[in-house]
């Protein structure tokens, strides 16, 4: 792509919205947000535009104005993160992991995550990021980083593994 | 090894990754290739993790969002929000010449912008927005949201939107049938289905301004700034949006949607949906 295009907004848009949509949606939890965070986020871009070094880095980028975005407008009710856990050392040895999950069990599921663990799974799963970009980007200790992970994990696994666990107790029993 | 800090550790390594041969994971390296059964939880978990990536961009994208955000570029709303600055290392040589004419560009992209936005401006602040003017442009746009093609855009979400909260002057219930809208007297934002205590149906349109709210009341008024065609409607500013409610019926229906001291918020009746199509 030729970089004086690139640089134009339209062609970021063009490129990106899908994907910058889907990651509002799954920091948010709703459509109305998520498109309300997706203009936000291409509004803010249009105006630093200048501030894009490399059409490589622009997915990342609008990624980073999104997460700004929500947290400029995060909520006031965080929920807490004890709504239960599963260690994947607790797992039952012959349990075998979920091949598909449904998009919206995944969705009430991460709104469940308080939003610094959301952002951290989101992060990781989404971006792909490894523990030490994330630490680097969200300016917190690789440490910290690593045990949020871990926890939201555990949390994920038992909001969409644990009703089918559940389900393999019962039908043995 | 603490197991808890090993877990950690495993499970900030991405499947298929080369994290876990970074030298501050020798140890949990070596703890896996020891342990046979700490092998096989953790391929268990690593398997979950490749599901959960792929159901995470399990998302559909609204029709015709490329269009609208397009268009809310054109008109360049304005919006104070923090961005990164990325650094990204330049290999390339660049010819010196680049800086001027990039310089040029941005100039004639900010003329361009000013211009249409001192345009934009001077539209905005016209009769069309006023507390009147939007009742009136929202009492047009009501017979949309009951169009029997447009039923489907209500749904049942699991909260009310964050961005466009209903309003707290209201008497509602928490989480009322919503839908996105667009185009309102030239804005977007999200609309609530309501009913009043005397049964009548309305709509609460929660929209972004565009263009600035002085001159628009801080709270609904109490009687409608409109009340023609069998429908009731007035607009105000709350929460730094433009509220617009329309009630199917007169000034009484309208007065029986906002909240009187001491009364309990009445809970939204599911068939209010229902009675939405008969409407």
């Amino acid at each position: 792509m030729d970089e004086t295009v690139a640089k134009d907004v339209s062609a970021l848009v063009a490129e990106h919205y899908a994907a910058v949509y889907r990651y509002a949606y799954r920091l948010s939890g709703t459509a109305a947000d998520a498109e309300d965070l997706t203009q936000q986020a291409f509004l803010a871009a249009q105006r630093k535009l200048d501030q894009l070094r490399g059409m490589d880095a622009a997915r990342g980028w609008l990624f980073t104005i999104v997460r700004n975005c929500f947290l400029a407008a995060r909520r006031q009710n965080q929920p807490s993160v004890a709504n239960g856990e599963l260690r994947w050392d607790e797992l039952p040895e012959e349990a075998t992991a979920p091949t598909a999950i449904d998009g919206e069990l995944l969705q009430r599921a991460l709104d469940a995550l308080p939003e610094d663990y959301r952002l951290v799974v989101l992060m990781y799963y989404f971006e792909d990021n490894s523990y030490r970009e994330i630490a680097e980007t969200l300016e917190i200790p690789v440490g910290t980083v690593m045990s949020r992970l871990s926890r939201a994990k555990a949390c994920l696994r038992a909001g969409l593994w644990g009703p089918r666990l559940k389900e393999l107790l019962v039908t043995k029993h | 090894m603490d197991r808890e800090r090993l877990r950690e550790m495993i499970d900030a390594c991405r499947p298929e990754s080369a994290d876990l041969a970074l030298p501050e994971l020798a140890e949990a390296r070596a703890e896996l290739e020891r342990d046979a059964v700490l092998r096989r939880q953790a391929r268990r978990a690593e398997q979950f993790d490749r599901t959960v990536a792929a159901a995470m961009q399990d998302v559909a994208v609204p029709a015709g969002l490329q269009d609208r955000l397009m268009a809310a570029l054109a008109a360049g709303a304005p919006r104070d929000v923090a961005t990164p600055v990325v650094t990204v290392a330049d290999n390339g040589r660049k010819s010196r010449w680049r800086i001027p004419a990039y310089t040029g560009i941005v100039l004639l992209g900010t003329a361009a912008v000013l211009l249409l936005s001192l345009t934009m401006r001077w539209f905005d602040t016209g009769d069309d927005w006023q507390p009147r003017a939007i009742a009136d442009a929202a009492v047009l746009h009501f017979p949309n949201e009951f169009d029997p093609r447009e039923q489907r855009l209500w749904t049942n979400a699991k909260a009310p939107s964050a961005s466009h909260p209903l309003s707290r002057h209201l008497s509602q219930g928490s989480n009322p049938p919503q839908c996105v809208v667009r185009n309102v007297a030239g804005c977007s934002g999200v609309a609530y289905l309501l009913q009043g205590r005397t049964g009548a149906l309305g709509t609460l349109l929660v929209l972004t301004p565009r263009a600035t709210l002085s001159s628009f009341p801080s709270s609904p008024p109490k009687s409608p700034q409109v009340d023609t065609a069998g429908c009731a409607a007035a607009s105000w500013r709350e929460n730094n949006r433009l509220y617009v409610l329309v009630v199917a019926g007169n000034a009484a229906d309208y007065k029986s949607f906002l909240r009187q001291p001491g009364r309990v918020a009445q809970v939204e009746s599911p068939s209010a949906f229902r009675l939405a199509t008969a409407y």
